[in-house]
């Protein structure tokens, strides 16, 4: 049995990982795409009033985009490469409110600010969605040559900071792309902003508005030129991709921090103002609205605070943990899914690479609202019935939707395993699943474990498929935005914090983890 | 009478409790050229990081042109202060910046006269005119290390420190290299100081002739 489940070939394991691909994500997008092959239809889509909101979304993403890379790109700078006291406290908070959900951050801006409209929105989200130009500048600092630092240190600290800022501009950029993804495929927090203020609508919102009404054909296919806008955007980005690639040209030691001696308490400084903003700010405001009362209350704060927790805690316990199942089943599909995937798209060249990337990323540019739409054409059968309403559906969507982040990270990490490796095993006549976990995947094992990890929390934190699809109604993120919008402030707060530490919690652990170990490739 | 170049002194160097340097000295004179073998892991590159000021030393001095660079574990002279050049085994060049770019960059954060001007007329003498767009990615191994002393050159350092800059070079690229080397020595009048652990690139440089043994010079 393990002899023929490890066959030398990989061709059996590809085959089963475009297979769990088809189910868990390209078929609830066919309803998305079928207008494709109708260009009168696609005509039709686009009149006056859907291209304004379109162009609207396009606007509003793109000043999220420009928020978030303003935020993160410095930060990564400078908590991973200059040297100032709690520079590496910055360095582990920093993905840290990408796992915020972007509802609960509009909350607590609103809250503290009052603001609303699209510029809140655009706000919220460019706070949200900082973490990803930090993350992926900071990957390409970490892999700057140390020579070449030490090159540009002997000309000036100006100089090396300079240099800092050209080998991670383009990745902070690719973070940005992906910020404007998000950001435009996202209307919870658009929707919640046009409900404590002036009334404003987006594109997604106008795809989401098709489940009052049930149409949920036209739902699915009103997000196609939202899916081609991300398409666009997602060429763009693998054009940005390559010419990092050309970049890159560490071998072996990589740069060290730079002292800015009298500089480090600006560095530092200026690294808390961005935390504050980030993650405190917000983390702040909600902790404070759990025991936030009315002014002819005679309860104090700490009362009101822990009768909201205690709440949270056995109200929301069962929509929790049936989130953490389904998020938990979809993790660990990945985890065998993604390296099978990575592998597939390393070994694989030009066009047959290209289709297989767009054919992974694809869920990912789908708004979310559409995939919801698209499972319910697809999988509301009667000899479905039972998978239709069982964790299984959400479980698969989660997977689905978020592989291509796992599968990037995998493809990143394995790519930096010399080939030879994997070729030495082969001659020794090892198997494929050998090949594949022992010596490609062996060395960068923890990027495996954050990749099911960040799928986990990025289902734990998905709300708008969740909203539509019975399976997944009582999930955490369901009960948080009905409460929201029914005006429980103190529950929604509470509950807010209870799903933010469970998404911090396994990714201080992983850090945690990390630091325990020798560094990795 | 005119202090020397570098002047080290009863310098120090320990990771963890494995000595690299003890107390060694070395002094080099404007345009003198020395070579220091030794066999790897011997602590050839640590002095050159420490004498460029991008690593402490733990004890000792070093200063350069009569100016205290080090004293003890204090760096006095930072990196960009030491008119010093590094070429490393890795050549260190800027992946994003463009041949041309990597010479007018030096020059303009140096405050040296018409980057553009002599910057390509540097490049043009090291046989670089033809490639100023490209990036060093797209330079074969021998035009990315003629465009690592194009950016010595650029910079008109008095001491340049050449880490194992030959090594895993063929026979006639090695001379090449000497050749560039004598082009920017010629040019710049700067002293260097070659480390190697290859007794041939030694001899072909000339000059003083130094071997590292248990963290000390002696002259070969």
């Amino acid at each position: 049995m393990i002899t023929w489940l490890n066959t030398r070939s990989p061709r059996p394991w590809w085959a089963l990982a475009l297979l769990a691909s088809l189910i868990a994500a390209w078929i609830p997008l066919a309803p998305i795409l079928a207008p494709l092959v109708r260009i009168d239809r696609l005509a039709q889509m686009l009149d006056s009033r859907t291209a304004m909101l379109l162009w609207r979304s396009i606007w509003m993403s793109s000043g999220a985009g420009l928020v978030a890379i303003f935020l993160g790109w410095p930060y990564a700078i400078m908590a991973c490469r200059l040297r100032f006291p709690g520079a590496g406290l910055f360095k582990l908070l920093m993905p840290l409110p990408l796992l915020l959900p972007p509802l609960m951050v509009a909350q607590a801006w609103f809250g503290l600010t009052g603001m609303t409209g699209a510029w809140a929105s655009i706000f919220t989200f460019g706070v949200c969605y900082a973490p990803l130009p930090a993350l992926l500048a900071s990957r390409s600092l970490a892999y700057q040559s140390a020579a070449a630092h030490e090159s540009a240190l002997l000309i000036g600290p100006g100089f090396a900071i300079g240099e800092m800022l050209r080998i991670s501009f383009l990745p902070a950029m690719i973070g940005a792309c992906f910020a404007f993804l998000f950001a435009a495929s996202d209307f919870a927090v658009p929707d919640y902003f046009a409900t404590v203020g002036d009334l404003f609508h987006v594109y997604a919102a106008e795809i989401f508005g098709n489940s009052r009404n049930y149409d949920y054909a036209a739902g699915a296919t009103s997000s196609l030129p939202l899916v081609l806008l991300g398409f666009l955007v997602l060429l763009g980005t693998a054009n940005l991709q390559r010419r990092q690639m050309n970049f890159e040209t560490s071998h072996g030691r990589s740069a060290t921090g730079l002292n800015l001696r009298t500089g480090q308490f600006f560095s530092s400084g200026l690294c808390l103002a961005l935390i504050v903003v980030l993650l405190l700010a917000p983390l702040g405001r909600i902790i404070y609205e759990t025991g936030m009362q009315g002014p002819l209350s005679e309860r104090s704060w700490s009362e009101v605070s822990s009768a909201a927790f205690h709440d949270a805690v056995t109200r929301g316990r069962d929509d929790v943990l049936r989130t953490l199942s389904y998020s938990g089943l979809a993790g660990l599909m990945c985890l065998v899914l993604a390296p099978l995937w990575a592998h597939m798209l390393l070994k694989s060249r030009s066009i047959r690479r290209f289709a297989l990337m767009i054919g992974v990323t694809l869920p990912l540019l789908v708004p979310s609202v559409a995939l919801g739409f698209g499972s319910i054409l697809m999988f509301n059968q009667p000899w479905l019935e039972n998978f239709y309403n069982s964790i299984w559906l959400p479980a698969l969507l989660v997977a689905g939707r978020f592989l291509p982040i796992a599968v990037w990270i995998m493809v990143e990490r394995m790519g930096r395993i010399p080939e030879a490796q994997e070729d030495a095993a082969a001659l020794a006549g090892c198997g494929y699943l050998t090949r594949l976990f022992r010596y490609r995947l062996g060395p960068v094992r923890s990027a495996w474990w954050l990749a099911a990890g960040l799928v986990v929390a990025f289902g734990v934190r998905e709300l708008d498929f969740a909203i539509l699809l019975p399976a997944a109604n009582q999930s955490a993120a369901v009960r948080y935005y009905n409460a929201l919008h029914f005006s429980r402030d103190n529950f929604v707060a509470a509950y807010g914090l209870v799903l933010a530490i469970l998404l911090f919690l396994p990714v201080m652990l992983f850090a945690w983890w990390r630091n325990l170990r020798p560094s990795q490739a | 009478m005119s202090s020397p170049l570098l002047n080290v002194q009863s310098l120090q160097k320990s990771f963890g409790a494995q000595k690299i340097l003890v107390d060694l000295n070395l002094q080099l004179e404007a345009g003198q050229r020395i070579s220091i073998q030794g066999p790897s892991g011997c602590g050839k590159s640590t002095l050159l990081r420490i004498l460029a000021g991008l690593e402490s030393p733990d004890d000792g001095t070093i200063s350069l042109s009569g100016k205290a660079a080090n004293h003890k574990q204090y760096i006095l002279l930072q990196p960009w202060q030491r008119s010093t050049q590094m070429v490393f085994q890795d050549l260190g060049l800027w992946p994003t910046r463009s041949v041309l770019q990597h010479v007018i960059d030096v020059r303009k954060a140096s405050n040296l006269t018409d980057p553009k001007g002599e910057g390509e007329k540097i490049l043009n003498q090291l046989g670089l005119g033809h490639l100023l767009k490209r990036r060093p990615g797209k330079l074969s191994g021998g035009e990315a290390r003629r465009l690592a002393f194009a950016r010595v050159m650029a910079l008109e350092p008095k001491l340049i420190l050449l880490d194992e800059a030959f090594s895993s070079l063929d026979p006639d690229n090695r001379e090449q290299g000497f050749e560039m080397l004598e082009q920017v020595l010629a040019s710049t009048g700067a002293a260097v100081i070659l480390v190697t652990h290859d007794p041939a690139e030694a001899e072909r440089l000339g000059g003083t002739a130094y071997r590292m043994m248990e963290g000390q010079l002696s002259c070969v």
